[in-house]
C-alpha cells in the first residue's frame, strides 16, 4: 500500500531526530501520565493536532502577516511552559487532581496553533493551489502528525516502564523527563534569543 | 537523585547545537488534459539558489534576477527527465514566479498520461529531499513522491 506523501511528511515531521522541539513537546506533554490515562493524553494530543491543523489551514488561506521570529519564539515558549509545569508540580500525575482536563485541552490546542503557524510559514508556499489536493494534503498531514505523536508516546511509555523496573517511581520519571526537557528547551531558547 | 544514564543525557544535551530542522521538500502539481499536461513545480528559494550556485561552480545566485532565473530553469530541465513510453518529452517552461520563500516554475508537456518522470531535483543537495506530486487527471487524483533512493515515478 502506498502511504500518502503528506501523511509520511507529517509522521516524519514529528519523528525527525533533529526536530527536538516537537519530540520534547510531546514527551513533556505526556510525562505526567500513565498509559491507563489514555483518555487524558490522547485528548491532549488530539487537541494539539487539531489546533496545529486548523492554524495551518487558516494561515495558508489568509496569509496573515506574522513575525517569523516571534512565531519561532512562541514555539520555544510552549516547550518551556509545558516542561516547566511538569517540574513545577514535581512530576505529580495530573490524574490525581480534579477538574483539569478542560484547561489542559485548551492549552494543548493553543500550543498546537502556535506550532501550526510556524509550520504553515515553512510549508505554505509549497502546498498545491487546487483546493481538493490542498485539503487532502492537510488531512493526511494531520493524520501523519497524530501517528508520529503516538509513536513518541509509545517510546516514552516504554522508557517509563524500563525506569519503573529499575525502581523509579512514575513521579520521579516524570520529573526527570520534565527537567531534561526544560533544560534542553532553555538551551534552544537561548540560541533563538542570541540569533 | 542520580540517574544511571546521567552522563549520556549530558552528552546528548551538549551536542544540541541548533533548533533548526529544515524541511527538504519540493512540490509538483500536474493538471492532465487530453492535449497537454500543465505542470507547476514549487521549490524553496534558498534551496534552489544553492543548487544552481553549485551547478555553476559556486557563483552567487539570486533568483530575483532574470538571468539567474534562466539558470534555474536550465537546472530544473537537467534534473527532471520525462518520458512517455520510450519517447523523451520536452519540458516547456511557461513562466517563473519569484517569492522570497519559494519559487514557482510553470511548465507543460505535450499530451496527457502516462508519464514516467525521473526527478532528481535537489537530491544531490539533500539525502532526505522529498519531491511530492499532486496529479489531477481524467481518472481523478493521484499522489506520488520522488526520493533520492527512488527518483523514478510512474504516472498512469
Amino acid at each position: 500500500m502506498n502511504v500518502p506523501p503528506f501523511a509520511e511528511l507529517g509522521f516524519y515531521h514529528i519523528l525527525d531526530v533533529t526536530a527536538w522541539d516537537h519530540l520534547l513537546f510531546v514527551a513533556a506533554l505526556i510525562a505526567p501520565f500513565a498509559p491507563r490515562d489514555y483518555k487524558l493524553w490522547l485528548g491532549a494530543l488530539t487537541a494539539f493536532t487539531l489546533g496545529h491543523t486548523l492554524a495551518m489551514a487558516t494561515q495558508v488561506a489568509l496569509s496573515l502577516p506574522l513575525n517569523e521570529t516571534w512565531v519561532e519564539g512562541g514555539v520555544l515558549a510552549t516547550l518551556v511552559f509545558t516542561a516547566g509545569r511538569v517540574v513545577w508540580f514535581k512530576g505529580a500525575p495530573k490524574s490525581n487532581r480534579r477538574g483539569w482536563l478542560g484547561p489542559e485541552l485548551a492549552v494543548a490546542a493553543a500550543f498546537g496553533v502556535i506550532h501550526g503557524l510556524a509550520f504553515a510559514k515553512d510549508l505554505g508556499p509549497l502546498l498545491p493551489s487546487n483546493s481538493g489536493a490542498l485539503w487532502a494534503a492537510w488531512g493526511w498531514f494531520a493524520g501523519g502528525i497524530e501517528l508520529g505523536q503516538l509513536s513518541v508516546v509509545v517510546a516514552v511509555f516504554a522508557v517509563r516502564w524500563i525506569a519503573a523496573a529499575r525502581g523509579f517511581s512514575p513521579k520521579d520519571f516524570a520529573l526527570a523527563l520534565g527537567a531534561l526537557t526544560l533544560g534542553i528547551s532553555l538551551h534552544l531558547a537561548s540560541q533563538w534569543y542570541l540569533a | 537523585m542520580r540517574l544511571p544514564f546521567q552522563p549520556l543525557l549530558i552528552i546528548l544535551f551538549l551536542t544540541l547545537v541548533s533548533a533548526d530542522h529544515p524541511m527538504h521538500l519540493a512540490s509538483h502539481e500536474l493538471t492532465v488534459g487530453a492535449k497537454r499536461t500543465e505542470w507547476v513545480v514549487r521549490l524553496f528559494t534558498d534551496d534552489l539558489e544553492d543548487a544552481v550556485s553549485a551547478s555553476l561552480g559556486g557563483t552567487k545566485v539570486r533568483l530575483e534576477r532574470t538571468e539567474h532565473q534562466g539558470q534555474a530553469e536550465n537546472y530544473v530541465r537537467s534534473k527532471l527527465i520525462v518520458f512517455r513510453g520510450r519517447k523523451a518529452l520536452n519540458l516547456h517552461i511557461d513562466g517563473f514566479t519569484y517569492q522570497p520563500d519559494a519559487v514557482e516554475i510553470r511548465m507543460h508537456v505535450d499530451g496527457g498520461l502516462p508519464l514516467t518522470v525521473t526527478d532528481k531535483l535537489l537530491h544531490e543537495r539533500f539525502e532526505d529531499q522529498r519531491n511530492v506530486y499532486f496529479v489531477r487527471g481524467p481518472k481523478g487524483r493521484l499522489d506520488a513522491v520522488s526520493t533520492a533512493t527512488n527518483p523514478k515515478i510512474e504516472l498512469r
